[in-house]
């Protein structure tokens, strides 16, 4: 089916520019999530190195405990935390918007799920600390 | 009087001219209660009867009046002029749509992709007449009221960055309309309309960017029921096919 | 590509499980053990070898952390693979979608990898 009404060199077509997202806070917003996977990317690269020392005996693993200690390892580690909480609470917000939740005949309002995803994070959180520290 | 003047900054194209589209300033005295459109119609009517936009209903029901205000996708009839505390307002047909003269957009792209969605009551059982109409209760309809509500202004696709960056994607509003059909009680056509939704340009291409809800006038949502389509197909690759028996 | 557009609703369910996993998951375990354990601000013998060697000896912590990182990868690289199109603008997605999945097809081996050989 062709419904055009003119020819395409007759009409005249906008183009995206690079700044696209700059000029919305939401986009800003969007591609701040949407960057957040490399970050989770990064993480998960460190941890493998991470296990893969542990693997290789107290020898290796002692050197990365003390490389660790490094200030650029932190301020990595504080920026991948950000983009990580970044994440966590947008993630929070779109998946409860994508599922819909029925209580009785009626739909869960979204920020209600919004809430308890966030509170079962916490709760999550403090038991894997736990783990983590004490296990 | 000249006090209360807005000036309207108008990015006006004439393929006759050229290539390019110009700018072009209206001053217009504002009235208490207007709107965008008032004030093009007052452009239109008293200082250049060469200024070419789309409207008819005036009440937010036709969808064909949608521009570019300061840069957001807005109906202009349902834009108080007022709502924008700087003097010079800009107008500018909508994002992502081919211009075809001054604020008119050519959105036949989209009518070709609709449908293919098939967008109406689809049965593959049907009744016959004597046992009377298909009748569906309050709570049936509530599922799916508000993603009836399209009045197809396109206002979802000028703020969709996926489809100004892929003109292949189907866009938010058709597959909101596939969404109510799926949901509504009397309709039998999920599985139909699967083959199309499930192809990489229509629902997958989607980023859940979630501009398109921001700014429908109309709250269908489009940006969830993406998502729970979505939902929705993904359950019926991964579960056997048994789990999708029709609807009685 | 044929091939990925098969996937889709597959991915798209990686996709999804994996950015549920790393939003419950990931900041707690950047915090204790990236931040926290390199400042030193619990109990030293909290994060030395044999501590490190007891927690990861244990099959439910390999598991968990299976579990935790293989969705993980495969949620981001659903998003990488469209940044560089939607910051550097076209050409479309193309060739960065199966590069994409690559990545995390071969990270998420290495990870299971050592997550069994860890003692
Ligand atoms: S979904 Fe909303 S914004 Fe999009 S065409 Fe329909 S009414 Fe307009
Ligand atoms: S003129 Fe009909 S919606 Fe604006």
């Amino acid at each position: 089916m062709t419904l055009r009404v003119l020819p395409r060199r007759r009409v005249y077509r906008r183009r995206m520019t690079l700044t696209w997202w700059v000029k919305n806070p939401r986009y800003v917003n969007y591609i701040l999530r949407e960057a957040s996977s490399a970050f989770l990317t990064v993480f998960a690269v460190l941890y493998i190195v991470q296990f893969a020392l542990l693997a290789a005996g107290a020898g290796p693993y002692g050197r990365y405990l003390a490389f660790i200690k490094s200030p650029a390892w932190v301020a990595l580690n504080v920026i991948i935390l950000i983009f990580a909480l970044i994440h966590t609470v947008s993630w929070m917000f779109l998946a409860t918007a994508a599922t819909p939740v029925r209580i009785g005949a009626h739909e869960a309002p979204s920020w209600a799920l919004t809430i308890s995803g966030l509170v079962i994070w916490l709760a999550i959180s403090v038991g894997v600390g736990y783990v983590i520290l004490r296990g | 009087m000249a006090n209360d003047d807005i000036i309207l900054r108008v990015e006006r194209y004439d393929p006759e001219r050229g290539p390019r589209p110009y700018a072009q300033s209206y001053r217009v005295p504002v009235r208490k209660g207007m709107m965008v459109l008032d004030a093009l119609n007052y452009v239109r009517d008293e200082l250049d009867s060469s200024l070419a936009f789309r409207w008819s209903c005036r009440m937010g029901i036709c969808g064909s009046c949608g521009m570019m205000v300061n840069g957001m996708p807005k109906l202009t009839c349902q834009d108080p002029v007022d709502r924008y505390r700087v003097r010079a307002i800009r107008i500018a047909a909508l994002d992502h749509f081919p211009v075809i003269r001054d604020l008119v957009s050519d959105i036949s792209d989209f009518m070709e992709k609709l449908p293919n969605i098939q967008p109406w009551i689809t049965r593959t059982e049907e009744k016959p007449l004597s046992a009377g109409e298909y009748l569906q209760t309050p709570e049936e309809r509530a599922l799916y009221a508000n993603h009836a509500a399209c009045i197809n202004c396109m206002l979802c696709y000028a703020a969709c960055p996926v489809y100004g960056l892929d003109e292949r994607f189907l866009g938010p509003a058709a597959i909101a309309l596939a969404h109510r059909y799926n949901l509504d009680s009397r309709d039998q056509g999920e599985a139909l309309r699967a083959p199309y939704l499930s192809l990489s340009h229509s629902v997958w291409e989607c980023t859940f960017v979630g501009e398109c809800s921001e700014v429908c006038p109309k709250h269908v949502m489009p940006a969830e029921s993406i998502q729970r389509e979505k939902l929705r197909l993904a359950l019926r690759w991964l579960l056997p096919r048994a789990a999708f028996r029709r609807r009685p | 590509m044929r091939f990925l557009e098969r996937l889709e609703p597959l991915l798209w369910a990686l996709f999804s499980a994996g950015g549920t996993i790393a939003a419950l998951l990931l900041p707690v375990h950047v915090f204790l053990n990236n931040i926290a354990m390199p400042l030193g601000w619990f109990r030293p013998d909290d994060y030395d070898y044999t501590h490190a060697a007891r927690l990861l000896g244990h099959p439910l912590v390999k598991a968990y952390l299976a579990v935790f990182l293989v969705p993980t990868l495969f949620h981001a690289a659903h998003r990488i693979k469209l940044l560089p199109h939607e910051l550097v603008l076209p050409p479309s997605p193309g060739i960065a979608t199966p590069i994409a999945y690559l990545i995390a097809a071969a990270l998420a081996i290495a990870a299971v990898v050592v997550i069994v050989l860890a003692p």
